[in-house]
């Protein structure tokens, strides 16, 4: 199950113990009872019948009934690099942080240096707030087994899954590489001023006014035949400096992206369709949502909430993450 | 199936360029992720870069057995 339900019905749903994820208003996370789930804050969600904003209903993922164990916890942000170790032998990890917080800095930034990152699938999102209250309103986590909320941690659901059955994550990135230079960073960050331009050093943001632009369009690093984005968040041409939503790292090649040639919407559509996958889970970004003005349009058969950023072992932005069970 | 960790092909594999069709998307960022370290050529970050990727290959031997015979070409399964 992977829909938007009413109140009463995420009650009866926790009730059962099925390992459930939510994502909804603070208020009606708030009222859920305890039980074996995680949640987090999000009003805007791919329902069934298109992009959706809404805080009368929750957003639940429903594991299927071959799931045999699951465990959430609360990660403080000096305890994240442990969630490797706590890998389940066969399952898979769902994972949710609060925008902004110092959780999701230290994931976005330190994640790929920890031990073990990558042996098992790690999928989830970050959560956030209607666009109205940005600044005014803290993005939020829970922790259904004891209930906690919390702005500052990582919500974890470690789920156990019986011999023969393997989670695989994956993702639609409807962007690639274009053309264009070649653009490196001489050090880590979610914040520059400066980079390499084809091995020039050049201030990043100058090049971007200079060359006009469109930031709505992210930075594309070539993962081995996997296309993951860099959102901006800002370019700042009086203080010379760019922000990202996620981090640049050393030693990659970035691109900007090559414009699509089509609506978003279709082609979402097109290579959902051509993935056949109808995933457990599903996650898209909320630039997605804005920038190829996805409400109300359905992308293919994934639904799931719209997120402020998403995992897929690593923080991604502008991408479509989802699991599925073999 | 997998090599020993002093076989020269993990050298190669994570301080070389070559492109790989690989499936799994923890295979491509796990093996961008090692070869950015083996890309700093110190014997420490290189054997840092073997032991990632080979520790990875180990754990999911099941999951990543296409990959392994794509990058590991020659081997038998």
């Amino acid at each position: 199950m992977n829909t938007l339900v009413s109140i009463s019905e995420a009650k009866r749903l926790v009730a059962e113990g099925r390992p459930l994820l939510f994502a909804g208003d603070e208020g009606l996370l708030k009222a859920l009872p305890t039980g074996r789930w995680i949640g987090g804050t999000i009003p805007y969600f791919m329902a069934n019948d298109g992009g959706k904003k809404t805080a009368e209903e929750l957003f639940v993922t429903s594991l299927p009934d071959f799931v045999l164990e699951g465990t959430s916890k609360l990660y403080a942000p000096a305890q994240l690099s442990q969630i490797p170790a706590d890998y389940p032998e066969n399952g898979v990890s769902f994972i949710i942080m609060p925008a902004a917080s110092r959780a999701a800095g230290d994931f976005a930034q330190h994640c790929v240096s920890w031990k073990g990152l990558f042996d098992r699938p790690l999928v989830g999102w970050i959560s956030g707030v209607d666009l109205n209250d940005l600044g005014k309103v803290m993005p939020k986590v829970f922790n259904g087994a004891t209930g906690e909320s919390s702005e500052n941690a990582a919500a974890v659901l470690h789920v156990k899954l019986p011999k023969g059955r393997v989670a695989k994550v994956d993702i639609i990135n409807l962007f690639t590489q274009g053309d264009g230079d070649a653009i490196t960073f001489d050090r880590d960050g979610l914040d520059v001023t400066d980079c390499f331009v084809n091995g020039e050093r050049r201030n990043l943001a100058e090049y971007l006014g200079e060359r006009k632009i469109d930031t709505r369009l992210p930075l594309v690093a070539d993962y081995q035949g996997a296309m993951v984005n860099v959102a901006f968040q800002g370019v700042d041409a009086v203080a010379k400096r760019t922000s990202f939503y996620a981090p640049v790292f050393q030693g990659v090649t970035y691109r900007l992206a090559r414009a699509l040639s089509e609506d978003y919407a279709v082609a979402f559509q097109k290579e959902a369709t051509a993935r056949a996958a109808s995933p457990v889970f599903a996650c898209n970004c909320i630039l997605n949502y804005l920038y190829g003005s996805l409400e109300g349009k359905r992308t293919g058969n994934m639904t799931g909430p719209i997120t402020f950023g998403e995992v897929a072992y690593m923080l991604l932005n502008q991408t479509m993450v989802y699991v599925d069970f073999e | 199936m997998i090599p020993p960790k002093n076989d020269p092909r993990w050298k190669q594999l994570v301080s070389g360029n070559e492109q790989f069709a690989i499936k799994g998307l923890a295979v491509r960022m796990m093996l961008t992720r090692a070869r950015l370290m083996g890309a700093r050529r110190d014997t420490k970050s290189l054997q840092e870069a073997i032991d990632t990727a080979h520790d990875f290959f180990v754990k999911n031997l099941d999951a990543a057995r296409d990959d392994i015979r794509t990058l590991f070409a020659g081997e038998k399964p």
